[in-house]
């Protein structure tokens, strides 16, 4: 029995078989041939380690050009930085607001603008404030006391301009609207009875547009609407007849036409009730 | 044809060189189909080389050569290996093939050893764990040094040159249990 390993490795060696005696087929050598003609890029070892080292690092570097020109340049220009970039440029430690509070600053501006806005558009100042609402309720604190001076002021704004008019003792409903003032009264009369028995719109919708529905069609602040008022935010909603039907369109499927159409939409084929949208705005039919 | 060395044949492979190419497939193939052999069978094992030609030609770039190592045989027996063991997943098998007791019909050794000793020594072998057989036949079989040995196996050459010591130990051990049994 061997014991040394040089030993012991030459018996193993004679014990095992060796290797063929073999060459390879033409076969074999014709395909080598294709994939050598196929293709052997030239040697450029030290431009594949140089890639190799450097590509993170590059990467890296062009990350943080990108996001601080980004950032510098809505900065500086007040542009709209989409949101990738914010939450990247975030991530780094860039100083940018975060995109919660550039979202309540965008909802102020619409809402300033809104305001701002001749004639006034009731439903866009409502669903604005009401937006407005919605995105500082998902701030932090740190976020909300940025925008809090300015969204205090606009909010109040938004609430004096839907405040219902003052009412005087005797005075007669607009003369526009044939419409009977209650909602009792109408049954179905307009897009948001989404009763079995649908009444003919143009009826009810002589006129057009928002005119039409401040003569009293709004019935959001009705009882038997509850939903009108609902998603119409804090201010005095369903009682300024802006013809603003967002959350009563949705209810409108049965009735089948769009409370804001000039053109009837009982007729429709779109009906306000699937669409969903704002059919005091849309002016669709 | 005049001997031509592994470096320079490699460096033309670099650019292409169909001749070079086709002298180091010819120097390494019987060593790569002997190492295939051993884990698939023949037709499977044909094409492991070839598919082992065909990944060197593709990926000679990457060759950085180690001077004084002649480290491209190790190179190309680690590719050999993956391309095996790529072979064994595909085939649902794994490790060696038939035994080497089996497989041998002819006795090598030519008076170096019995033919009582060679077979005793191939059914230790076949004893050993697949990891301590593939370090020896690679060293062996194949005649790799312990640094081309290391680069087929992606270790260091102290460490192939160590689990070297270790597996000849437990084939020495092996290989008494098998003379005892047999005696």
């Amino acid at each position: 029995m061997t014991t040394r390993d040089d030993e012991l490795l030459g018996v193993l060696a004679a014990s095992l078989d060796p290797p063929p005696d073999v060459e390879p087929t033409w076969a074999e050598i014709s395909r080598l041939h294709r994939v050598i003609d196929a293709g052997v890029s030239p040697r450029r070892p030290s431009r594949t380690r140089l890639w190799r080292v450097h590509r993170p690092l590059t990467a890296v570097i062009a990350g943080v050009v990108v996001l601080g020109g980004a950032s510098a340049a809505a900065a500086l220009s007040g542009a709209v930085m989409p949101q990738p970039v914010r939450v990247a440029a975030r991530a780094v430690g860039l100083p940018v607001d975060s995109p919660q509070l550039a979202d309540a600053r965008a909802a102020l501006v619409r809402l300033r603008e809104a305001l701002a806005h001749q004639p006034r558009d009731l439903g866009a100042i409502r669903s604005d404030a009401q937006d407005v609402r919605d995105r500082l309720g998902r701030l932090s604190a740190d976020d909300r006391s940025q925008v809090d001076p300015e969204a205090t002021f606009l909010l109040a704004a938004a609430d004096t301009a839907l405040a219902p008019p003052p009412t005087s003792l005797g005075a007669s409903p607009a003369p526009a609207s044939p419409a009977p003032a209650s909602a009792a009264a109408a049954p179905g009369g307009d897009d948001h009875g989404g009763r079995a028995a649908p009444s003919p719109p143009e009826a009810e919708h002589p006129t057009t547009g928002t005119e039409d529905h401040q003569s009293g069609d709004d019935h959001g602040g009705s009882s038997l609407q509850p939903s009108g008022s609902g998603v119409s935010g804090p201010g005095p909603s369903g009682s300024s007849g802006d013809g603003d039907h967002t959350a009563t369109t949705l209810q409108n499927s049965t009735s089948g036409h769009d409370g804001g159409s000039s053109s009837g939409g009982g007729s429709s084929p779109d009906g306000g009730g699937s669409s969903g949208s704002d059919g005091g705005h849309s002016g669709r039919g | 044809m005049a001997f031509e060395a592994t470096s320079d044949l490699v460096d033309r492979a670099r650019t292409g060189d169909r001749d070079a190419w086709e002298a180091l497939y010819r120097r390494a193939y019987p060593r790569l189909l002997a190492y295939a052999m051993r884990r698939l069978d023949a037709d499977g094992a044909g094409d492991a080389v070839s598919e082992t030609m065909a990944r060197a030609v593709a990926n000679i770039g990457r060759y950085r050569p180690v001077p004084g190592t002649g480290a491209f045989d190790g190179w190309l027996f680690g590719i050999c290996r993956h391309v095996v063991l790529d072979a064994q997943r595909a085939s649902g098998r794994r490790g060696y093939g038939p035994a080497p007791e089996t497989v041998s019909d002819v006795d090598p050794s030519e008076g170096l050893v019995s033919a009582e000793e060679a077979d005793a020594v191939r059914r230790a072998f076949a004893l050993l764990s697949d990891d301590d057989r593939e370090l020896l036949e690679l060293r062996v079989v194949t005649g790799l040094s312990a640094e081309e040995t290391a680069a087929a196996l992606g270790r260091r050459p102290g460490a192939v040159r160590m689990a070297q010591s270790r597996a000849l130990s437990r084939l020495r051990r092996l290989l008494a249990e098998v003379e005892g049994v047999s005696a």
